[in-house]
């Protein structure tokens, strides 16, 4: 619960402190991905075999914006789907820096979310000496970093994001969260 | 706005759908009853106290003593998910006491004067040369006291341990020769050969290849001819195989008491390997120990020198630090 609260303080209390006239993507653009998750430590491998698919849906709001750069905050809805492992559907919230050079962009993203797992294993508790079966679905904390590059046309832009995200706490093994990589490829445009 | 919404609905009506594991249905178990043992109560006691102490789902405990008749008593679960009782007979993976079995193999192979324990991997193994460091330096005896140095995947590389949770069908999938080349090979020694102790299971992986290209037979069939069939262990194999009936395994994943089904990872970890792949019963190590310290499997000079404790020096702590 403590989690939620402070996903709704991040998703509430984000100010648009300032914003430039003409900027790239109007306010509040929607933010569309899909993503190839897997659990493993920071790297590139085997990120196209065998995939665990998944889809983030989200907008961004602006401290700063301007024609060479953006200070952001997005808002995301997520869900993948990692065979014999869970399901997970997340909300989360991160503050970035997207810097452009011409139509071209990279940009950083540090956040947090609250992730609400499907265990495919099934999970029991302990009952006085024996175990019961419980339900699956239980929540953690989703810390996330991401780096992203993309290109600007008129109104939409495409991109490419490599994320690393935790499930926290873990505590297995003394590990304190089971990290996962994401690479996502999506677009950004207004609705208008 | 509406885009949005119908996308949440996909997002919500897809994380309701199921994504668990399917769990065989378990046959009835025999249980073999040890009531008439005058020990019963106190022996059944601790492993009550045991299984509670430890959060165990099942527990097994055999007690031989040679003024007193065999005893097995079980406590709890074999099968959380349709509620089995662990019995006495339960078959159960177990993991690194394989490796005795696979020791006892290379052991009768250099009795049969197939190679000595001085024998060298750069010689027996050819095909590691290059990929495994110091092989000319690196003897049998080494690899079956854990003196050779050579990485540890299970124990040490962070990859290894994601990749079990990441995808356990692949890793099961996964032949030793690719798992060797993927976790193994390129990797530095620990240490110089012969000059410390490191606990690792590649050695033993090593160790079953050895004893198969050395007999031309598979370890399972080694096992079979050396130890199963002599001594009738009758419940107990190597291969991989249908295992509805053996007793499953559980994890506290998250440190929170929560025990979840990880079976997948234990099969994927060991099932089929010299190192810990053996399934097998109480009963049945039971007869394994008597059969081996009783001289049925070994000489006995091969039985002293395989309980002879071959290195002085301290174990050398290793670090969790493969991170590629």
């Amino acid at each position: 619960m403590k989690s939620l609260l402070l996903i709704a303080f991040l998703l509430a209390g984000t100010p648009i402190i300032a914003q430039d006239s003409g900027s790239k993507n109007g306010n509040f653009p929607l933010t569309i991905t899909l993503f190839s998750e897997s659990v493993s430590l920071p790297n590139f491998r085997n990120i196209f075999k065998n995939p665990n698919l998944g889809i983030r849906i989200g907008t961004e709001i602006y401290y700063a914006k301007n024609e060479s750069r953006q200070m952001i905050q997005t808002i995301n809805l997520g869900y993948y789907y990692h065979k014999d492992f869970q399901n997970g559907l997340y909300l989360s919230s991160e503050f970035g820096y997207r810097k452009f050079i011409n139509k071209a962009f990279v940009d950083a993203t540090l956040g947090v979310g609250y992730l609400l797992i499907d265990s495919a294993l099934p999970r029991y508790e302990r009952k006085g000496n024996d175990y019961e079966r419980i339900g699956n679905t239980f929540g953690r904390i989703m810390p996330t970093l991401g780096l992203g590059a993309g290109y600007q046309f008129e109104s939409v832009s495409v991109f490419s994001r490599y994320e690393m995200f935790g499930e926290t706490p873990f505590g297995f093994n003394g590990v304190p969260a089971l990290p996962h990589k994401a690479l996502h490829v999506g677009t950004r445009f207004n609705l208008k | 706005m509406k885009s949005k919404i119908i996308l949440s609905a996909y997002l919500f009506s897809a994380f309701a759908c199921s994504n668990e594991i399917i769990i065989p249905i378990p046959n009835a178990g025999n249980n073999i009853s040890y009531a008439n043992h005058p020990k019963n109560s106190e022996y059944q006691k601790a492993i009550d106290d045991y299984r509670s102490a430890t959060n165990s789902p099942g527990s097994i405990l055999l007690v031989y003593k040679p003024t007193e008749d065999l005893w097995i008593g079980n406590s709890g679960k074999a099968n959380l998910a349709y509620g089995t009782d662990i019995y006495t007979s339960s078959q159960f993976r177990t993991g690194s006491v394989t490796k005795m079995l696979t020791a006892v193999v290379i052991l009768k192979l250099v009795e049969q004067g197939k190679f000595s324990l001085e024998d060298k991997l750069a010689d027996l193994l050819p095909t590691v040369n290059g990929k495994i460091p110091e092989t000319e330096k690196i003897t049998v005896r080494h690899l079956l006291g854990h003196l050779s140095g050579i990485t540890d995947p299970p124990n040490e590389s962070m990859r290894y341990q994601t990749e079990i949770i990441n995808n356990p069908t692949s890793m099961y999938a996964m032949s030793l020769s690719e798992t060797l080349e993927t976790y193994v090979y390129g990797k530095k020694l620990n240490f110089t050969p012969g000059t410390s102790y490191s606990y690792s299971n590649t050695n033993y992986w090593l160790l079953g290849i050895i004893a198969e290209e050395i007999s031309g037979k598979s370890l399972q069939l080694l096992m079979d001819e050396m130890i199963f069939t002599p001594l009738h262990l009758n419940n107990t194999y190597l291969e991989k195989r249908d295992d509805h009936n053996v007793t499953r395994g559980y994890a506290d994943l998250y440190s929170n008491g929560i025990l979840m089904d990880v079976t997948l990872w234990d099969k994927a970890e060991g099932d089929g390997e010299a190192d810990g792949g053996l399934i097998s019963t109480a009963e049945d190590l039971y007869k394994f120990m008597e059969g081996l310290f009783g001289g049925e499997l070994v000489s006995a000079s091969t039985l002293e020198e395989m309980k002879r404790f071959n290195c002085q020096l301290a174990p050398r702590p290793i670090a969790n630090t493969d991170s590629d």
